[in-house]
């Protein structure tokens, strides 16, 4: 789209070059023909260069294949002919009426040339501006939005850069978006101009141009151009922050409906625990009543077990807090998905022994770039959800396989099948398929709280249900492997050493 | 004989209760300390065999405790931390904790622990068992030779190294950064990739039937533990 605003500006050489041959080839061309053709007619057909040239090659090329003409017509077809002279005073007024038709036919066809051009010109601007506002439209976040921007405005400009500021809070500007070029010498840049962003006459940022090359100026039509599309890109900023600002009030709203409905239920959860050791507690503590070993011991596991339980569901609750209060760090390195799954089953085999668990992934499995204990987390969440549902003896199954972008981890019960209108809800806080809240049933949380680690990490999680037979439900989720080839646990070449020499290295 | 002397050392009444009723009923001799300095003082005075110590704790938290007590004193410490605190957790065993315990624990878990740690800090003083046993795998550390059952595995020298660091320190937490810089060398604090592999590698060649690792186990977030048949 090179130089499609310049269309005023510039001659080009080889104009002019056309021009004198399209004279030169009408003058060849009327001396062959010179014997059967009157002055009048010569000097009619002398226009046709004329016109030729201000229709393709502009009015300064017109203007030139006037003057030509007006030399050549005189020199060869004018008595006395090969001088510039003329004799006939009927031939001078030709000459120069001839003259004056071919520079008014000039300008009347290079002004028509020349509002078609602008009207070209204005089509296309409009169009560069139906682009780029198409941008705006898009079903995007802001951010992405403001930077798709960046990247229309230094294509359609040929620029090479464009970089959106914000003025923040305490008034200084922040790069919201930028976007560069990638061809073209990065150290050999124009010095950068800038637009004002502005909504309702406040100024609320910048949009900042760099052009190719320290002498190339950011033309004027491009100039207007943006200076348009800026107040609409001003006016779309403004939309989507006041947007945001009516979202998160209706949030927060619904956030208070749903935090007294949570409080209700959270205080349930923790209550259950807590009266069932207080009761075992004061059985004990009660001197005047003989307990037998059996119950004491009872007793004591109950209050074992609760414990367990209630530090699950602080744990949980802690979690999802973090999760939604998006302060969840990820502490990421390189783990191994075998060990990893394989220590989750080793901790929770004392709780799962009526069932079997399988695994199955490839000896070969890459190591994935997460956090360690919080897709420790995931793995026992979710195998804890699939013994909940899992009838007795049924097996688990554990698998696992690396794609080109990602790790899919899944997690099979045997259980029954989950209807297709509850899958929504499954991911949901404090959402139970039954209202039992049995004691092996969970606090509600382990299936958000996956949901939260995974898409932590920028992964995704769903159910597949029924998975064969009507019946089993399958959690899967996967982890995106980080940009780069994801390390394979291939076994290391190194030689095997003697005896005599093990452990003498290093 | 003299009483086994344990200082713990907890900001809460109820816990150092806990522990005290627990600790004087398997046969410890238990001092306490409520906060960081306190512990200190009794640390200089006592002169603990082991001490059991909070990280999270006003004046002076465990971490800066456990730092200072390892200037002068090799008794061996046992942190106590919360879940999720993982990095403290490193931070105290790389300062020279023996072990940590993840609250709320059982007093079983923490007597196993402190046994463990008493048990190594004895030999440290002398000389070390030479044949580590775990399962059906022998480690003959004197001889350099690993077997399983009756058949002798090859190892790489640096599988080796990893298994004998790991066996003789059976029973107790190393970090990745601990066994990194002991098998590898320093400057390879960071490859824990290379851990991984390793790690993954020995369970292979040492426990290959076992579905769920038991030599070699994971402590999520903060290194590996390998577990010996008690002797």
């Amino acid at each position: 789209m090179r130089n499609v605003f310049s269309f005023a500006s510039k001659y080009r050489p080889t104009d002019f070059v056309f021009t004198l041959v399209a004279v030169a080839a009408t003058t060849v061309a009327l001396i062959l023909l010179r014997a059967r053709l009157s002055t009048q007619v010569i000097a009619l057909l002398y226009l046709l260069p004329v016109m030729l040239s201000a229709t393709r090659w502009g009015l300064l090329s017109a203007l030139v294949a006037s003057l030509v003409a007006f030399l050549a017509f005189n020199y060869f077809f004018l008595a006395p002919t090969h001088t510039l002279a003329v004799s006939n005073p009927e031939e001078l007024l030709v000459l120069v009426v001839s003259l004056i038709v071919a520079i008014l036919i000039s300008q009347s066809v290079g002004a028509a040339n020349l509002h078609a051009a602008q009207a070209r010109a204005r089509e296309m601007e409009a169009t560069t501006l139906y682009n780029l506002t198409r941008a705006l439209g898009a079903q995007a976040g802001l951010d992405e939005i403001l930077s798709s921007i960046t990247r229309h405005v230094t294509e359609a400009f040929d620029l090479a850069g464009c970089e959106i500021l914000l003025a923040a809070a305490d008034g200084s500007l922040e790069s919201k978006a930028r976007y560069e070029s990638t061809d073209g010498d990065p150290a050999e840049r124009g010095q950068p101009v800038e637009i004002p962003l502005t909504a309702h006459q406040v100024t609320m940022g910048a949009l900042r141009l760099t052009t190719r090359r320290p002498d190339v100026q950011v033309g004027p039509t491009t100039l207007r151009l943006l200076t348009t599309f800026a107040a609409q890109v001003g006016l779309f900023i403004e939309r989507a922050r006041l947007a945001r600002e009516a979202d998160r009030a209706r949030l927060l709203e619904e956030s208070d409906q749903l935090k007294s409905a949570l409080l209700s239920s959270v205080s349930h959860d923790l209550r259950t625990p807590l009266s069932a050791i207080k009761a075992s507690a004061t059985v004990l503590l009660h001197e005047d009543v003989a307990l037998d070993a059996a119950t004491r011991y009872d007793l004591l596991s109950a209050i074992n077990e609760e414990t367990d339980r209630l530090n699950r569901l602080v744990g949980d609750l802690l979690d999802m807090s973090r999760i939604e209060a998006g302060t969840l760090r990820l502490k990421c390195d390189w783990c191994d998905l075998d060990e990893l799954i394989r220590a989750v089953a080793h901790r929770l085999s004392p709780r799962m022994t009526a069932f079997q668990i399988q695994f199955d992934w490839p000896v070969d499995l890459p190591l994935i770039y997460a956090d360690y204990v919080q897709i420790d987390r995931v793995v026992t969440n979710l195998l804890e959800n699939a013994s909940r549902f899992a009838p007795p003896g049924s097996p688990i199954k554990v698998e696992a396989h690396a794609e080109a972008e990602a790790m899919t981890v899944a997690v099979t019960n045997q259980g029954p099948a989950i209807p297709d209108r509850l899958h929504p809800h499954l991911f949901d806080k404090f959402y139970r398929v039954s209202e039992d809240r049995a004691p092996g049933m969970g606090t509600g949380l382990g299936l958000s709280i996956c949901k939260g680690i995974v898409e932590t990490h920028g992964g995704r999680i769903w159910v597949e249900s029924p998975v064969a037979n009507n019946a089993g439900a399958r959690f899967v989720f996967t982890l995106p492997f980080p940009s780069g080839a994801p390390p394979r646990v291939t076994p290391i070449v190194e030689a095997l050493s003697d005896e005599e020499n093990q452990g003498s290295d290093r | 004989m003299k009483k086994t002397k344990v200082l713990i050392v907890d900001d809460e009444p109820q816990i150092l209760r806990a522990l005290r009723a627990g600790l004087v009923a398997h046969g410890y001799d238990v001092v306490s300390a409520a906060d960081g300095e306190e512990a200190l003082d009794k640390a200089a005075t006592e002169l603990p065999d082991a001490v059991i110590l909070d990280i999270n704790m006003p004046r002076l938290s465990g971490l800066q405790v456990c730092k200072a007590l390892r200037e002068w004193s090799s008794a061996p410490i046992i942190v106590l931390s919360v879940r999720d605190a993982e990095r403290d957790k490193v931070t105290a065993l790389d300062l020279g904790a023996d072990d940590y315990l993840t609250k709320p624990f059982g007093t079983d878990e923490l007597l196993a622990r402190l046994r463990v740690a008493l048990r190594h800090a004895q030999r440290e003083a002398g000389p070390t068992e030479p044949i580590v046993r775990a399962g059906n795998v022998t480690i003959d550390l004197a001889r350099h030779m690993v077997k399983r059952g009756e058949e002798e595995v090859r190892l790489t020298a640096t599988e080796y190294n990893l298994l004998a660091y790991l066996a003789t320190n059976a029973g107790r937490v190393l970090t990745h950064t601990q066994i990194l810089e002991h098998v590898w060398g320093p400057g390879y604090e960071s490859e824990t990739q290379n851990l991984r592999v390793y790690v993954s590698q020995l369970r292979r060649k040492l426990d290959p039937d076992s579905a769920q690792p038991q030599m070699i186990t994971t402590e999520p977030g903060v290194g590996y533990r390998f577990i010996a048949d008690e002797v």
